[in-house]
């Protein structure tokens, strides 16, 4: 037996890359979706809505209070039981065939969920730190509250959040590999079944490990690259 | 002319502004005094609704806005008649000099941004900032020329009415004097100015009207010559005094 095979690692290789795009599709659609639902939760704690705000709250505490693992399950059997419970006993609104959904759909639901809890929070204090004189400033020169927004605050807020929204696509890109569970495969799932086959499993665990590394540094320097040129109107620290 | 009548504002049960009237015909300047708390700020900031006062009246140009019963679209219409100068400039930090003027011509009049361009590069002539700043961001500006960017923002609009929160004091003291002059060529255009200030010198200078609120209230107001000159009030006196002091320790 050798401790590690090399010419097995080699062949596997390419076999794991060559699902990089299914983790990049889910990881990167997620969070786009991700962002959105953040906004809309940020806005609705900033301007305090009545009821939602509550809602809101309960829904970043039940995201951040639980693990993604979980969360995963929960979507996975829920949804097909409430869309199948509906199709028993009412009147057929949702006509899907329960089986035919495949499993990427809701793993997208469920890491577009899990990842718009934290980006609520970091798109909240984002908006919160452009702070309440720039947004008097565009109130005093007669802009309506929309055109703050757009013209003043995302703009400023954007630049505050983008450190943390680049971690939090290197989390989302490593947190997918959970996606099995689903019945998805991606980069981890391929190396657990080339793994599988002939009990090889270090040699495809570090093919996974290696590929999601080279993908995060990418992404981080896709990142900073992006930093440099929004913050080009920053003196240093400001 | 613009009507501002019995303005109340409360935080958390302790009054800030126990009513405050003040007329001012158009084209002139008013300078509100005293001492810090007295709620001069938080008046001015009343006039045009960034803060919401809880009673009172204020009409400019034809628009009346009633506290607590005027609708948003009212209270934007008289926002688009005033402009507003902070204390610390308050530029949009995302927009160079030029854009910071451009703004508002751009999104609230709909002006095409060649005309808005043309605008504001006026207006940033006006206000003596040098054209090889106008695409600078305020972060690499001086505080004299950021207060003068916002000034020439403020008069985009064309404005009926401009509000001056402490315009020259958080600027080093000599950029003092070049804020004060361009504010001092604004209020000879004609354009009407309430300006809060700790500048006596200035307010003797420019202001038709001075009116000193303490605790408040209106405590005093009348010509400046009167008001800062022979003031009838026992508050305004002391007031004065210790300004003057302070003027005197350091001159």
């Amino acid at each position: 037996m050798k401790l590690f095979d090399f010419e097995f690692f080699i062949e596997c290789f390419p076999k794991i890359l060559a699902k990089l795009p299914v983790t990049l599709l889910i990881s990167v659609a997620s969070f786009v979706a991700a962002v959105i639902i953040g906004f809309i939760v940020a806005l609705i704690k900033i301007y305090k809505v009545p009821v939602l705000q509550r809602l809101a709250d309960l829904y970043i505490s039940f995201i951040r209070g639980t693990p993604v693992l979980v969360q995963l399950y929960i979507i996975c059997y829920g949804i097909p039981k409430i869309i199948y419970y509906e199709q028993v006993n009412f009147n057929k609104m949702l006509a899907v065939d329960v089986n035919l959904i495949p499993g990427v759909i809701y793993v997208l639901v469920a890491y577009s969920i899990n990842i718009g809890a934290y980006e609520a929070e970091t798109i909240r204090s984002a908006i919160e730190a452009v702070g309440r004189g720039q947004m008097e400033a565009a109130t005093s020169v007669g802009m309506t509250g929309a055109q703050t927004m757009i013209h003043v605050v995302i703009p400023q807020a954007f630049v505050i959040a983008l450190p943390n929204f680049g971690n939090a696509l290197i989390s989302a890109i490593k947190d997918t590999s959970l996606v099995f569970v689903a019945g998805v495969i991606d980069i981890l799932a391929q190396a657990k079944i080339l793994g599988a086959r002939v009990f090889n499993y270090l040699e495809v665990y570090i093919a996974a490990a290696l590929v999601y590394w080279g993908i995060c540094i990418v992404v981080e320097l896709l990142i900073k690259k992006t930093e440099e040129y929004i913050k080009r109107y920053e003196r240093s620290i400001v | 002319m613009i009507r501002i009548n019995n303005i109340k504002k409360k935080y958390n049960n302790t009054e800030i502004l126990k009513g405050i009237d003040l007329n001012v015909e158009d084209g002139k300047v008013v300078a509100i005094i005293g001492p810090s708390g007295s709620g001069k700020t938080t008046f001015l900031r009343c006039i045009n609704h960034l803060e919401s006062p809880d009673e009172g009246v204020i009409s400019i140009g034809g628009k009346r806005v009633v506290a607590g019963s005027s609708k948003k679209k009212e209270i934007l219409e008289l926002q688009r008649k005033t402009a507003f100068v902070f204390q610390n400039y308050n530029l949009f930090r995302n927009k160079t000099a030029i854009e910071n003027v451009m703004l508002a011509l751009t999104v609230v009049k709909k002006y095409p941004k060649k005309k808005a361009r043309e605008i504001a590069e006026e207006l940033l002539d006006k206000v003596s900032l040098p054209r090889e700043r106008f695409e600078y961001y305020p972060s690499s500006l001086s505080g004299g020329q950021q207060q003068r960017i916002a000034i020439a923002r403020a008069l985009a609009l064309e404005p009926e009415l401009i509000l001056l929160d402490e315009p020259t004091s958080a600027l080093d003291p000599e950029l003092v004097d070049g804020v004060l002059d361009v504010i001092k060529k604004v209020a000879k255009e004609g354009i009407t100015l309430i300006v809060v200030t700790h500048e006596l010198s200035f307010a003797a200078e420019v202001a038709d009207e001075v009116v000193f609120i303490d605790n408040g209230e209106v405590v005093e107001k009348g010509r400046a010559s009167e008001v800062l000159g022979r003031p009838r009030e026992l508050r305004t006196k002391t007031f004065l005094r210790s300004i003057q002091r302070e003027y005197s320790l350091i001159g």
